[in-house]
């Protein structure tokens, strides 16, 4: 019996095809180091193979053995199980490599929230900033920044909040929560805000109380909310959100507006 | 001298481990060191070797790396993972207790044998 | 660490690995499709969460076209719709959708809520708060595209379908007959009782804009 006959021999036994050419390169390498140290006692090539292959037994009897060893279900998954991984992998690369970039950039901010300040003109307000205003639904509201703009009868301020969103199911709220912020000041105005002017159909309205978003991280999102024509005589604001089913508010001091007592 | 004594069943499973506790092997290295130590003693049915590696490997007591041996060839070679030599102490202190109760009742055999 | 290359893993091995494989690429997948939510409820909850609306009680739920499910829920003094729709595998992952937040104002008998005119424009909603009434009727203008009735078109759509104080009105399924999303401020809801008479009527809105009186 020859090396090749003998792993044919052995293999014909085993039912797991894809694991034969692991076994026949193990066995005719054992045999084949057999072979050569034969030789090397001076045996002919011929019987020093014979030698070899009556030492390792019975073939029937190895491959019986291996075939209980190499389960072919197993096997079957595992192939399978990698086919179906490669083909998954595939189709995913493409939409991978473009949403991993998405999400790169949105992992860093394009502008930097402390160079806000610089951008405006007016006096910074006092006590600022307020961290955790506000806790709702899983989001955290800070008071960043803020400033107060003397104008010839009126003020304006703008102040920048930072909203905090750990879960990855929370995002930046939606444009609409953000436009109905309801403002008022101690005084008693208020000031509009664009849901309030669309859910009345005001015409000619002129909007006070406007946000627009500024910086988005994947965490947070920076926003401003500017108050327009603000009687200078009024002490602090009150922002708050009404209209929904867990309402909010925060006050917020303007000591150290120009005209204040 | 190949009509030696077969192995009890059971005990590949510790010889091999045995051999792999010093260093990597490969099949034939292990079936040469095996002729060696028991100065051809022990004949193992060189076939038989593979499927307990196989076992031992599919148990996680040994893992196989290829790589280029010596002579020149491609091996397969074996290694013992920890678990591999916890296995071959419990195998170990298994072996030694059946040998020392083989042995008791071997010698008390002898005692009763030498006065006869 | 080279003969972690070399080595060569058994059938088991190999699964194992492929299996934790799947499982990143399914992490990976998920990230790619923006954190998509597992069930149903909990992209509700997400939605609700976005719109800081707190936690709705669910008065009705409805289905829209492609799997996009709808519901109308109150919370505190506000009432609203909210859509979320599956991701991929139907009903298998949710993405929050939209929502609309109305005032809920109990001292008014009947809150008209229309559902999503844009995706799901025939269904209106109404809220409520008289339990004398048994049916409401809803008049919109709808805008027709048929030649010979071109133009806005006055729809009146009518409703003994109460569930949990909230009434459903829906078009029937010709487009002339849908809500139009800008119209949605010109409904007359109408209440009556057991004997047919009128409970109560919402104000005249501005018709003039559709051509009527």
């Amino acid at each position: 019996m020859t090396i090749p006959e003998y792993c044919a021999a052995v293999c014909r036994l085993v039912r797991f095809i894809p694991d034969h050419p692991a076994i026949v390169r193990e066995l005719s390498g054992h045999l084949e180091d057999a072979v050569e140290a034969h030789q090397a006692k001076g045996l002919p090539y011929d019987q020093a193979v014979e030698q070899a292959v009556t030492a390792m037994g019975d073939p029937a009897e190895v491959g019986k053995a291996l075939d209980a060893l190499h389960s072919p279900l197993l096997g079957w998954i595992q192939i399978w199980v990698r086919r179906a991984l490669v083909v998954c992998a595939t189709l995913m690369l493409l939409p991978a490599l473009l949403g991993l970039w998405r999400l790169g950039e949105s992992c860093f901010p394009q502008e930097d929230p402390a160079q806000w300040r610089s951008t405006q003109t007016g006096e910074g307000l006092p006590g600022l900033p307020q961290r955790n205003i506000v806790e709702h639904s899983g989001y955290t509201l800070s008071l960043w920044d803020g400033v107060h703009t003397t104008g010839k009868e009126t003020d304006q301020v703008s102040l920048l909040l930072r909203l905090d969103h750990f879960s990855p199911w929370l995002r930046r709220p939606s444009e609409w929560t953000f436009q109905s912020l309801t403002v008022t000041d101690d005084l008693g105005t208020e000031y509009l805000n664009w849901a309030t002017a669309y859910r009345e159909h005001q015409a000619d309205f002129q909007v006070l109380a406007s946000s627009s978003g500024v910086y988005d991280t994947f965490f947070s999102d920076w926003f401003v909310l500017t108050i327009d024509s603000i009687p200078p005589e009024a002490q602090t604001l009150t922002i708050a959100l009404e209209q929904t089913g867990e309402p909010f508010s925060f006050s917020i001091p303007l000591t150290g507006g120009g005209e204040d007592e | 001298m190949k009509s030696g004594s077969n192995l009890p069943t059971g005990s590949t499973a510790l010889l091999v481990l045995s051999l792999l506790a010093p260093g990597d092997k490969y099949g034939y290295e292990m079936i040469a060191a095996l002729e060696e130590k028991s100065d051809h003693t022990f004949t193992l049915k060189e076939g038989t070797l593979y499927p307990v590696l196989h076992s031992l490997e599919k148990e996680g007591a040994v893992t196989a790396y290829e790589k280029e041996a010596p002579t020149g060839r491609k091996r397969k070679y074996y290694r013992i993972t920890p678990r591999g030599r916890r296995l071959l102490e419990e195998k170990r202190t298994e072996w030694q207790s059946f040998s020392r109760l083989v042995n008791a009742i071997v010698a008390e055999g002898e005692g009763l044998l030498s006065p006869v | 660490m080279s003969r972690l290359f070399h080595k060569t893993p058994t059938r088991g091995g190999k699964l194992r690995r492929d299996l934790v494989c799947f499982l990143l690429l399914g992490v990976l997948g998920w990230v790619l499709l923006d954190f998509p939510c597992f069930t149903q409820q909990q992209a509700f909850e997400a939605l609700e969460g976005r719109n800081f609306y707190g936690e709705g009680q669910v008065l009705r739920t409805l289905e829209g076209e492609n799997g996009h499910q709808y519901r109308i829920t109150r919370a505190g003094h506000a009432c609203a719709w909210e859509q979320v729709w599956p991701v991929l595998f139907s009903r298998f992952l949710w993405q929050p959708g939209r929502m609309e937040i109305v005032p809920d104002d109990p001292s008014t008998p009947l809150v008209a809520l229309p559902v999503d005119a844009d995706f799901l424009p025939g269904v209106v909603a109404v809220l409520c708060h008289d339990s004398s009434i048994v049916r409401v009727t809803a008049e919109y203008p709808a805008l027709s595209n048929a030649p010979e009735a071109e133009g806005w078109q006055k729809i009146l759509l009518s409703s003994t379908d109460c569930r949990n104080n909230c009434f459903l009105l829906t078009a029937p399924a010709e487009e002339a007959a849908f809500l139009d999303a800008q119209a949605t401020d010109a409904l007359v809801l109408t209440g009556y009782n057991h004997e047919g008479a009128v409970v109560w009527r919402s104000p005249q809105p501005d018709w003039s804009f559709y051509g009527w009186k």
